[in-house]
């Protein structure tokens, strides 16, 4: 196998793997929020600001992936 | 007016994609393609400073439109920076606040078309980060002293096993400072350049779509995504100033921070 078919193989692999894990934690951080705005309806709006921070912290990790997807990409010819 | 370029990851037509196109062969055309993120920069500074300068050139009691609308975004910043810093954190809010201007109308500048977002290439978006780690470094340093800070750097220890592992605390901290404005950088040029590329990824779906039919347009298949640029515009922007401030308010002594905490609640 060549380095071509190797980057094609494996850069989509590699993205769906990051995603994956950040699906995971974001289905949690999501979850709990949704919990806590339940559970106490008047803060909605301090819970809702520190969910998207850390929803974007989550998602960072997935957009470094891509960064690296984005670079390879141009190698796979 | 909405094209894809073949090589590399597609990207969204700017006017100065067509001005250096027009152009073609020559140094201007060039000079266009090589300082393209730095046009959009001095576009947005420009812009920043233009309508900040001419609203406060008459401040009045009672504001206008305008000036209250600028008093309530500042207002807001500082809140922020006060909530995460505490009373003293004031001191701070220009530089964050002017952080956050910059990043959220540079975003939301991208989102016009023909133009592009600053935030979206890695060159203009780490000098910033390199700014907050110079900036933390430097208030670290004035605000603890050279000895505090490299007992800052240490882990802060207390006691003797604070001490007995102090020298493994301290590259680790020292990488961490290193690895702040990395991180910081990747975050934002990631969401807005990956943001971009989504769209114009619909976009030259859209056109393909209506390509048969040979008139220059295409189905607005990237219009869903405008929203959720917008939100990721203010989200990143919001990010990138929270973490500053965290960054910032790590850095600041302790012991004073919880003397203040603790002045708060007797009083």
């Amino acid at each position: 196998m060549d380095t071509h078919a190797m980057l094609a193989i494996f850069l989509p692999l590699s993205l769906g793997l990051a995603a994956f894990g950040s699906a995971l934690g974001l289905g949690k951080a999501v979850a709990a929020a949704m919990e806590a705005t339940a559970r106490q309806p008047e803060a909605a709006t301090k819970i809702l600001v520190s969910m998207l921070t850390g929803c974007a912290f989550i998602e960072a990790l997935t957009i470094y992936a891509l960064i690296v997807v984005f670079n390879l990409s141009g190698k796979i010819g | 007016m909405h094209e894809t370029v073949e090589s590399g990851p597609p990207e969204i037509l700017n006017w100065i994609h067509l001005l250096s196109k027009a152009t073609a062969p020559s140094a201007f055309s060039d000079f266009l393609m090589t300082w393209e993120h730095v046009i959009f920069a001095g576009i947005v500074i420009s812009l920043i400073s233009f309508v900040s300068i001419s609203i406060s050139k008459n401040i009045q009691l009672i504001p206008g439109r305008a000036q209250a609308l600028l008093e309530l975004l500042i207002s807001g910043l500082d809140g922020i920076v006060q909530s995460v810093i505490g009373p003293r954190g004031r001191t701070y809010t220009p530089f964050v606040g002017s952080l956050f201007i910059y990043i959220f109308i540079s975003n939301i500048f991208g989102l016009i078309p023909l133009q592009n977002s600053t935030m979206a290439f890695l060159t203009t978006v780490a000098p910033i980060a390199i700014c907050v780690f110079l900036y933390v470094q430097w208030v670290g340093i004035t605000k603890n002293g050279i000895p505090g800070y490299l007992h800052h750097l240490c882990g802060s220890p207390q006691d003797i096993f604070g001490w007995l592992v102090a020298p493994l605390m301290f590259p680790l901290h020292v990488l961490g400072e290193f690895i702040k404005p990395l991180s910081l950088s990747f975050r934002l040029y990631g969401n807005i350049m990956a943001g971009h590329v989504l769209l114009a990824v619909f976009m030259g779906m859209g056109i393909q779509m209506l390509k048969p039919l040979h008139i220059p347009a295409g189905v607005p298949l990237h219009f869903p995504f405008l929203f959720l640029e917008l939100l990721v515009g203010v989200i990143q922007a919001f990010v990138f100033t929270l973490l500053s401030t965290i960054y910032i308010a790590m850095m600041l002594p302790h012991e004073e921070h919880e003397h203040e905490v603790h002045a708060q609640t007797t009083h």
